[in-house]
């Protein structure tokens, strides 16, 4: 049956992971560690929904190649210009040009026939254009910060209203933070920029590994049957079944959607999920282990 | 895992209220969505245009107080429906957690010099004779045939003008103004011009006939031109906007201009229904593949599909903007919706519950409706300060995520847990 080869499989690493997983635990912290390294030498961009700025995205397959084309509009326009391909599976793939400044009414019409003829291409019904003032950038700025904080504080106390004990609620909220940290530093890394809706997407990502640390925490600390290894590992079972469901909606969104908005975000939940993994099943199991072994002792 | 294959007495689950409820609010959304499709409003990254954002043109921290906006509101209104462009949205936005304040204004496709004609004029109106101001608003502005009209000048290009009534006090200040002006021949002197001014720039300056030194007169004529017969037509009809819906209490200046194209837009929508769908099947193999039995497969998808109808029957219901971020925020709370249910699922599933019937059966509830409340409750307090933040995208996530995770909580959890009471 091939199913004792899946059987013996669980039950070695259920068996490592006991023993090991003081040393298992060394693991998400040296990813914490170097996600505060990648932090302050890859730091995050800004969108320009949140800073300012002019984004032209264009169906189209540019003649030339993008160097010349960020070179020819920049000399044409007087401004830095960044020209970068975005694509999805089977469909049109854009030309995504980013500006750092934003055209008002009066310029727009300029700027879009420097493109076309940078480009050599018409734009009509192919293309789209948002630009944004700075000052409503910081704004937005602003109150996304103030959003952030918000939602940390409301989280943080339902994980203390849900939790009760600081031990557990504290492990729980170093994952929170610990995802969050490692995929902000994927993201600078990356070069995928802050905006609304990637910070949108990490909230998401808080609840998620809420979620995951709930299933764990349930399982592992209200339940008495069984080792505690045992416990947890069936929380993995459940939680890789979660995951699983959760990766294919972000891949079918990612790979299928062709708007810049829903692919970031679908990108920033793959990370933020992958390396949550870590989080909550070495990291944040292995503590509630610790924690629970303590008490026995203190018995 | 129990190899009792129960009988599932489906009349029973049924009539149970939770899924009976639920089975209705179901329907009721189905009936909803088809029967209503004007419910579903399209948002600017769907249906295009071009939208302004529009705020005060004011120094730095200095607030301009709500009545003001609101009254540039219905300016702009008055100016678009003038113009000809009629229901255009435009709705006050602020930021609530840094209390600016700011017009939104979406328009189908316009070109964007009649957009900031419209919208960025302030329209003030002023006339003055030898340096003495005279008018400094229009009481009527006059449209029809006989009293505005374009022709063509000496040099080949077009002119305009139009007649405008002025109240009586202007009237006076008009009488003041001219009754000590030398007259020379037919008209008064040089010095003695009416200049009309709109917005501090010269419109036109008027000769005054002899006749009206010392009268009180309360009309008078702008005048103005452009090189084709369209430009000219543009432009007096641009004036006659402005001047008949008056001043904007305020300068307003342009922070945002985005154009969307409604064929991208449609693109964009036709894929990302397309990606839910494939999202769907997705979910449904991956629980098939782990735990194989269409007792539990079958329930979990469905309640994720009707979970969807609900949230976009709702949406319909509410007249709520259909964007791609809303579209994403259901996805999420679907996706947030299932995980819940596997867990439940495999809270129910562990263990021999066949034994433990009725006591482990209430601790397995209770310790299911606690996970659902748990879960539920993290996700809404991250996107509930996250739909005060923006001017619309991201509100439309965060607003439709809360609202799903809600029908989740209230409607389809419950009833999945009645079902499944009964199924395993």
């Amino acid at each position: 049956m091939s199913d004792n080869g899946w059987e013996a499989k669980w039950n070695n690493a259920m068996e490592y992971y006991d023993t090991n997983y003081k040393k298992l635990m060394l693991i998400p912290l040296i990813m914490l560690l170097a996600g505060f390294v990648i932090i302050y030498t890859f730091p995050v961009e800004r969108d320009i929904d949140l800073k300012g700025g002019t984004r032209l995205e264009i169906v189209t397959v540019p003649q030339k190649d993008l160097l010349t084309i960020e070179q020819q509009l920049g000399a044409a326009i007087g401004v830095d210009v960044r020209a970068r391909i975005l694509s999805s599976q089977g469909s049109n793939k854009q030309l995504v040009i980013e500006l750092g400044k934003s055209f008002a009414e009066d310029e727009q019409p300029q700027l879009i026939k420097n493109v076309e003829t940078v480009l050599g291409v018409t734009l009509t019904d192919n293309f789209n254009i948002r630009s944004m003032d700075p000052s409503i950038g910081a704004n937005a700025l602003a109150g996304a910060q103030r959003a952030v904080l918000i939602a940390f504080i409301l989280m943080g106390t339902i994980i203390f209203l849900i939790f009760k004990q600081p031990m557990i609620s504290g492990a729980v909220m170093l994952a929170a933070f610990s995802d969050i940290v490692e995929t902000y530093a994927l993201m600078g890394f990356l070069g995928i920029k802050l905006s609304l809706h990637t910070i949108a997407a990490l909230l998401m990502l808080i609840g998620y590994s809420v979620d995951s640390d709930i299933l764990l925490t349930t399982r592992v600390v209200k339940r008495k049957e069984g080792r505690v290894v045992e416990r947890i590992f069936s929380a993995i079972k459940t939680g890789l079944t979660m995951e699983a469901t959760t990766l294919t909606a972000i891949f079918a969104i990612y790979f299928i959607s062709d708007a810049i908005v829903l692919k970031e975000i679908a990108l920033v939940m793959f990370l933020g999920i992958s390396v949550d993994v870590l989080n909550t099943w070495i990291q944040n199991a292995g503590l509630l282990k610790w924690e629970l072994e303590r008490k026995e002792v203190s018995k | 895992m129990t190899d009792e294959k129960k009988k599932v007495d489906y009349e029973r689950v049924i009539k149970e209220p939770r899924v009976f409820f639920f089975i209705l609010c179901v329907t009721f959304a189905f009936i909803v969505i088809l029967s209503r499709p004007q419910g579903f409003v399209k948002g600017l990254d769907i249906a295009g245009g071009i939208q302004v954002i529009i705020a005060p043109d004011v120094e730095q921290g200095v607030i301009v107080p709500e009545d003001d906006m609101i009254l540039v509101k219905d300016v702009l209104t008055a100016r678009f429906n003038r113009y000809g462009l009629a229901n255009i949205p435009i709705r006050l936005a602020g930021d609530l957690l840094t209390q600016n304040s700011y017009l939104v204004v979406d328009f189908p496709d316009t070109d964007r010099q009649t957009v900031a004609n419209l919208t960025k004029q302030q329209g003030k109106f002023s006339a003055k004779i030898n340096d003495k101001w005279v008018f400094n608003k229009t009481e009527r502005v006059y449209t029809d045939a006989q009293r505005s009209q374009v022709g063509r000048t000496d040099g080949g290009g077009f002119m305009f003008q139009f007649g405008v009534d002025v109240d009586e006090d202007a009237g006076k200040r008009f009488k003041d103004a001219t009754k000590d002006c030398e007259v020379i021949g037919d008209d008064l002197e040089e010095k003695c011009k009416l200049e009309l001014f709109i917005d501090g720039k010269s419109l036109s300056n008027l000769t005054i006939n002899a006749e009206l030194k010392g009268r009180i007169v309360t009309s008078a004529s702008v005048q103005g031109g452009g090189t084709t017969k369209d430009e000219a037509l543009a432009n007096m009809k641009n004036l006659q906007t402005i001047l008949s819906t008056g001043a904007l209490p305020v300068k307003l200046k342009t922070v945002a201009l985005n154009e969307i194209s409604p064929k991208l837009g449609e693109g964009f929508l036709m894929k990302a229904i397309m990606a839910a769908a494939v999202s769907l099947m997705g979910v449904a193999l991956v629980v098939f593949l782990r735990y194989r039995r269409f007792r539990i497969v079958v329930p979990l998808v469905c309640t994720a599909i009707s979970e969807t109808i609900i949230i976009i029957g709702m949406a319909n219901l509410i007249g709520w903007e259909i964007s791609l971020s809303a579209i994403a925020g259901i996805i999420a709370a679907v996706g947030t919706g299932v995980d819940t249910q596997i867990i439940i699922t495999d809270e129910m599933l562990r263990g021999e519950y066949v034994q433990a019937k009725v006591y482990g059966w209430k601790a397995r509830l209770k310790r299911a409706f606690f996970i659902i409340f748990a879960a539920a409750s993290t996700t809404i307090s991250a996107m509930v300060p996250l739909a005060f933040v923006g001017l619309g995208a991201v509100k439309g996530f965060a607003i439709t995520t809360t609202l799903g995770v809600l029908v989740g909580v209230i409607i389809t959890r419950p009833a999945y847990i009645r079902i499944m009471e009964n199924v395993l």
